[in-house]
């Protein structure tokens, strides 16, 4: 499979009172054409940042200073505005937790739908508008040609969050970026939503990035995983070796504190202290004060991403033991 | 008849039909309607468990805590807390109850001054009640931040400096100044991560060992409420459907509605991927105001035959602990006739 998406080494930072802070700090990582990415982490650990960085919409005051984003081998951030928006809505759709404020709240949602059609499509009128009623069935909106008449406001959560994926299909893009789409769901709207998700990458091959901070939804849907913590990756594998085998004590900590519907313990194993804000990121390993496993070298130096096999890569001193061991 | 609780158990709390049906008339339209956001609930709570209450936005969790709490007046029903019905209470009585049940939020400073300090948020009902004042005051407050895992040298910081999880444990510090009997916790953990919800989850655990509480735990994921309850109560459309024990509500729902929220929960191991019983349903929760024909669950459930459009299901026993409300109840073939029973 070839790489529809590769980012290397991408550096995104605020600009606030004590300075310029990074906020995704040198996260590379790779999608292939067809497959279902998965990234995983807590809230400010810089998920939603990295899938902003991509199609070049960091809000002010922030920035991406460093890094590569190869997009079909092009590097997206050195394109003009023009080309980079050729690729956003064209190539590369994004599904955002809250579809309010992405859809157009005094346009119908099949007028909506139907620009974006009329623009990417080259269809017009009454074939143009069979296109959208086709795409709200595909997303299995019941009575279609009523909702197409309706105002975003008038739908519920789940409604809006299938219209949203319609937008996002309107313009047949190769990957969808979608940024928890299911986090301000219940349960069963959220299963019917990955659902379709999944209908989408199996049945039409569509790339999925899909970012969350649920273990559940991503056991469910991707096939790689990427796990971040303050800014950075801390694990990368596949889906099955990271619920097999975690190796990094966050992405363990992570799953030790999942609660499972089927399990007898009564406690939960927490993970102590809290998240840093990145104005308070610690130096050395971003982990370690919350780190059972902490030594000293933890505190002083960042750890490298160790490549501890092949599509497993773990941001971690104790793995540096494992592979000076191998060498010997 | 109901041997759900045992003789020798102590009853904190119980809610005898209780109904809180909001006016929304429009003042255009002659007829009154009426949103049923609690419609008939009938649950006895036992003096140290806890109570889970799981369903999909909107069914009637937050107003049912609300009603527990006195905080709203009841349409229909009774509330009694010891044995004793709280609409008989004065309001000089009601306050003094008061002290007894107290609530936690999902947020909470939403409802608080941004500019009082910690020491004040927790002081406050101390000094509303006229408990503490001075050097007694202090020291209560440190102990009670004690208690939640808080730094005394924290006392005179104002919220904004504090994480989600950390505020939470404020929040919990206040509810527990009064020395409650009851707390009602209104998905205090939903807008956490998850790491810091486990941290809540055992501190709420613990708190409930050392201090004798009673919880009535409002959460939309069961497996997360799983942790913390004795029983679960699924909630659908301003009813309960199924109350039954923890773990047998897990493994042996009766109510098709309790089915599909557990079938929908996304399990955290990729290899059970695909291999889980489709019942996931279809379609939204239907229009409150204007609830289906005899079970509200109707139109949406994968069971459902003609007696359900006509007639409403009754609460059901299986066992003493396992009831719902569903004319086809999960794996019952027929034969027996279930007695008739409320929570
Ligand atoms: N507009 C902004 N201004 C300043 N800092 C920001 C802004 N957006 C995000 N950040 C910072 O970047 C970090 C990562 O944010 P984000 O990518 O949104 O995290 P996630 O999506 O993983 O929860 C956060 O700690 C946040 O403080
Ligand atoms: N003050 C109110 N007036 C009218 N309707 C209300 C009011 N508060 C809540 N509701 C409605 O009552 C129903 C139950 O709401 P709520 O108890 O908040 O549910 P939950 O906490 O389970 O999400 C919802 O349909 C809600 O819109
Ligand atoms: S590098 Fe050290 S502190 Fe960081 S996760 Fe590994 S053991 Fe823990
Ligand atoms: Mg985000
Ligand atoms: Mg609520």
């Amino acid at each position: 499979m070839s790489k529809l998406l590769q980012i290397n080494n991408l550096k995104t930072v605020f600009y606030t009172e004590e300075g310029q802070v990074p906020s995704v700090d040198n996260v590379s990582l790779d999608i292939k054409k067809g497959e279902t990415v998965a990234i995983v982490g807590e809230s400010g650990s810089g998920k939603s940042v990295t899938a902003l960085s991509i199609l070049g919409l960091v809000p002010s005051p922030g920035r991406v200073v460093t890094g590569e984003i190869l997009y079909e081998g092009k590097d997206l951030l050195k394109m003009t505005d023009k080309e980079i928006k050729k690729i956003r809505g064209n190539e590369i759709s994004m599904i955002f937790q809250e579809p309010l404020s992405a859809l157009n709240p005094v346009l119908t949602v099949g007028k909506q739908i139907q620009e974006s059609i009329e623009l990417h499509q080259k269809k017009k009128g009454k074939r143009a508008k069979e296109k959208v009623i086709q795409l709200l069935n595909r997303v299995g909106i019941p009575r279609p040609e009523k909702v197409y008449y309706s105002y975003p406001h008038t739908l519920s959560g789940g409604m809006r969050q299938r219209v949203m994926i319609a937008m996002a299909l309107s313009c047949r893009p190769k990957l969808i970026i979608a940024d928890e789409p299911t986090t301000a769901l219940d349960v069963t709207t959220q299963a019917q939503i990955l659902n379709l998700m999944k209908s989408l990458s199996e049945e039409e091959g569509t790339t999925i990035l899909i970012i969350t901070h649920d273990l559940g939804v991503v056991a469910e849907m991707a096939d790689r995983v990427v796990v971040m913590y303050a800014g950075q990756v801390v694990e990368q594998s596949t889906v099955y070796d990271l619920f097999e085998k975690p190796e990094h004590p966050y992405t363990k900590g992570l799953l030790d504190c999942t609660p499972k519907i089927h399990g007898e313990s009564e406690e939960l194993l927490a993970i102590e202290g809290t998240v840093p804000t990145i104005q308070n990121r610690p130096t050395g390993c971003k982990f370690h004060p919350r780190c059972k496993f902490t030594h000293e070298k933890c505190k002083e130096k960042d750890p490298e991403l160790f490549t501890i096999k092949e599509k497993q890569k773990v941001r971690c001193y104790l793995h540096e033991k494992v592979i000076e061991e191998r060498l010997k | 008849m109901n041997d759900l609780i045992r003789k020798n158990d102590e009853i904190l709390l119980e809610l005898k039909n209780v109904k809180k049906y909001y006016d929304i008339s429009n003042s255009f339209l002659k007829n009154k309607s009426y949103l049923k956001a609690v419609d008939d609930i009938s649950l006895r709570v036992r003096k140290g468990e806890t109570i889970g209450i799981v369903g999909e936005s909107g069914c009637g969790k937050s107003t049912l805590g609300n009603l527990i709490m006195q905080m709203l007046p009841l349409t229909e029903g009774q509330i009694l807390f010891e044995g004793e019905d709280m609409s008989n209470l004065s309001a000089n009585q009601l306050r003094k109850k008061r002290l007894d049940f107290q609530m936690i939020f999902q947020d909470p400073f939403s409802s608080l001054n941004p500019r009082m300090k910690v020491l004040d948020i927790i002081a406050e009902p101390l000094r509303t009640y006229r408990i503490a004042k001075g050097e007694e005051l202090e020291n209560k407050v440190y102990s009670l931040m004690d208690l939640v895992g808080l730094n005394k040298s924290q006392a005179y910081r104002y919220p904004h400096e504090f994480s989600g999880g950390q505020r939470q444990r404020i929040g919990i510090a206040r509810a527990l100044a009064l020395n409650p009997k009851l707390i009602v916790c209104d998905e205090p953990i939903s807008a956490l991560d998850v790491s810091i919800q486990a941290q809540i989850l055992n501190l709420l655990s613990n708190l409930q060992k050392k201090l004798g509480l009673t919880y009535i735990f409002i959460g939309h994921g069961i497996p997360a409420v799983k942790y913390i309850s004795d029983r679960i109560a699924v909630m659908y459309m301003g009813k309960i459907v199924e109350i039954a024990d923890k773990n047998e509500i897990v493994k042996n729902p009766k109510h098709p509605y309790t089915e599909a929220l557990l079938s929908a929960i996304p399990v955290p191991d990729p290899k059970l991927r695909g291999n889980k019983k489709q019942t996931v349903i279809e379609g939204d929760v239907p229009n409150p105001v204007n609830p289906p024909s005899g079970c509200r669950f109707h139109t949406r459930c994968l069971y459902a035959e003609e007696k359900c459009k006509r007639e409403e299901p009754q609460m059901k026993r299986l066992h003493s602990y396992h009831q719902f409300a569903c004319h086809y109840p999960i794996n019952h073939q027929g034969g027996k006739e279930f007695e008739n029973g409320t929570a």
